[in-house]
């Protein structure tokens, strides 16, 4: 498979996984470390228990290893506009250069 | 204000008001009993969980659209014989932390229920029918939650998974799971475990897992991918 597809395959994995999962994949979802995903394996992921700093941002990442290659794929924004969590913790954060998150750099460390 | 400005200002509020409006949301609230025979007897142990869950508008496309939920209760406990505790969490026993959000529909959608009429895709009528149906059920063994022990109730770390069918191996002989029943009701969650566990509240707090760690999880052992959450859910 071009990798390419794969990424992409990846990237709309972590949207499956961890709590509030948009698709019942099995009865767990499970994202538990060595799982395998194709040629790619599960290597870490933030905490999806209630009360964590990632899930009280409304916040999902799951890092696999394919190869020598780490992909960090990561979702958030899913809350209603303006009025939701994102509007506390996604991107108006951005906007004032209050970075109160770094996910991908926090996996890939 | 400019006239545009004025425009714009009011067609963001109706935008807001629309998406607002197109929030679903609705609320189960049921008993979990477990009940286990020892030697002494018949012990049970129960716990009432809340779930409100609300499903958010698909904006600005259909693949934005996701039911989130808030749950509030506690793990069923169950004291048995020599001052030990089994823990039914709010996990499965798999590690699905949505496990309370999930239960009853995907048991209803296994074995449906003639008391109960609900309709693919309309999750939240479905909620209101079967909340007002006020029925009650058995959860077969791959329905369980995870149930867990501590070598040491003091000591987070000493948490031990427990198999249903194993329970005189982890507390005894003749000490065996009987069954985990499921009933509607409109009782209020608890608090209790705070009593028997009172570390939790400590550990909610600073979003610990049992083994202290917070943040990147990297391993699967069990005392890193629990948090109070699995024990205690607040509002």
């Amino acid at each position: 498979m071009d990798s390419r597809v794969f990424r992409a395959i990846l990237a709309m994995d972590s949207y499956n996984r961890g709590y509030d999962a948009g698709l019942r994949l099995s009865s767990t979802n499970s994202d538990e470390i060595g799982l395998q995903i194709g040629l790619a394996s599960v290597v870490a992921r933030t905490d999806s228990v209630e009360g964590s700093d990632a899930r009280s941002a409304s916040f999902y990442a799951i890092a696999y290893t394919r190869g020598s290659e780490t992909v960090v794929s990561y979702r958030g924004t899913d809350t209603i506009p303006f009025i939701g969590t994102d509007a506390q913790t996604g991107w108006p954060q951005q906007k004032r250069g209050q970075y109160t998150f770094s996910p991908p750099a926090a996996l890939a460390a | 204000m400019t006239r545009r400005g004025f425009l714009l200002g009011a067609a963001g509020a109706a935008l807001l008001a629309s998406l607002a409006g197109c929030v679903q949301s609705e609320s189960l609230r049921y008993r979990v009993t477990v009940e286990v025979d020892t030697p002494q007897g018949l012990r049970t142990g129960s716990s009432v969980w809340h779930v409100d869950s609300q499903a958010g508008p698909a904006f600005p496309g259909p693949e934005a659209a996701s039911i989130s939920s808030n749950i509030r209760g506690e793990a069923v406990t169950v004291d048995l014989p020599g001052g030990e505790t089994l823990f039914a969490l709010m996990r499965g026993a798999g590690g699905d932390v949505d496990y309370p959000t999930q239960l009853v529909q995907r048991h209803l959608a296994e074995h449906p229920d003639p008391r109960v009429e609900t309709t693919p895709g309309a999750w939240a009528e479905n909620r209101r029918r079967i909340q007002r149906s006020g029925i009650a059920f058995e959860l077969t063994e791959d329905e369980y939650p995870m149930l867990v022990r501590f070598r040491d109730r003091s000591d987070p770390t000493t948490v031990e998974q427990v198999e249903p069918g194993d329970l005189d191996e982890a507390f005894g002989p003749g000490v065996r799971l009987r069954r985990i029943t499921v009933e509607m009701t409109q009782e209020s969650p608890t608090q209790d475990i705070i009593g028997i566990l009172p570390w939790l509240d400590e550990y909610a707090e600073q979003g610990r897992r049992l083994n202290g760690n917070s943040g990147i999880i990297t391993t699967n052992e069990l005392a890193d991918n629990l948090g109070s959450g699995s024990f205690l859910r607040r509002p």
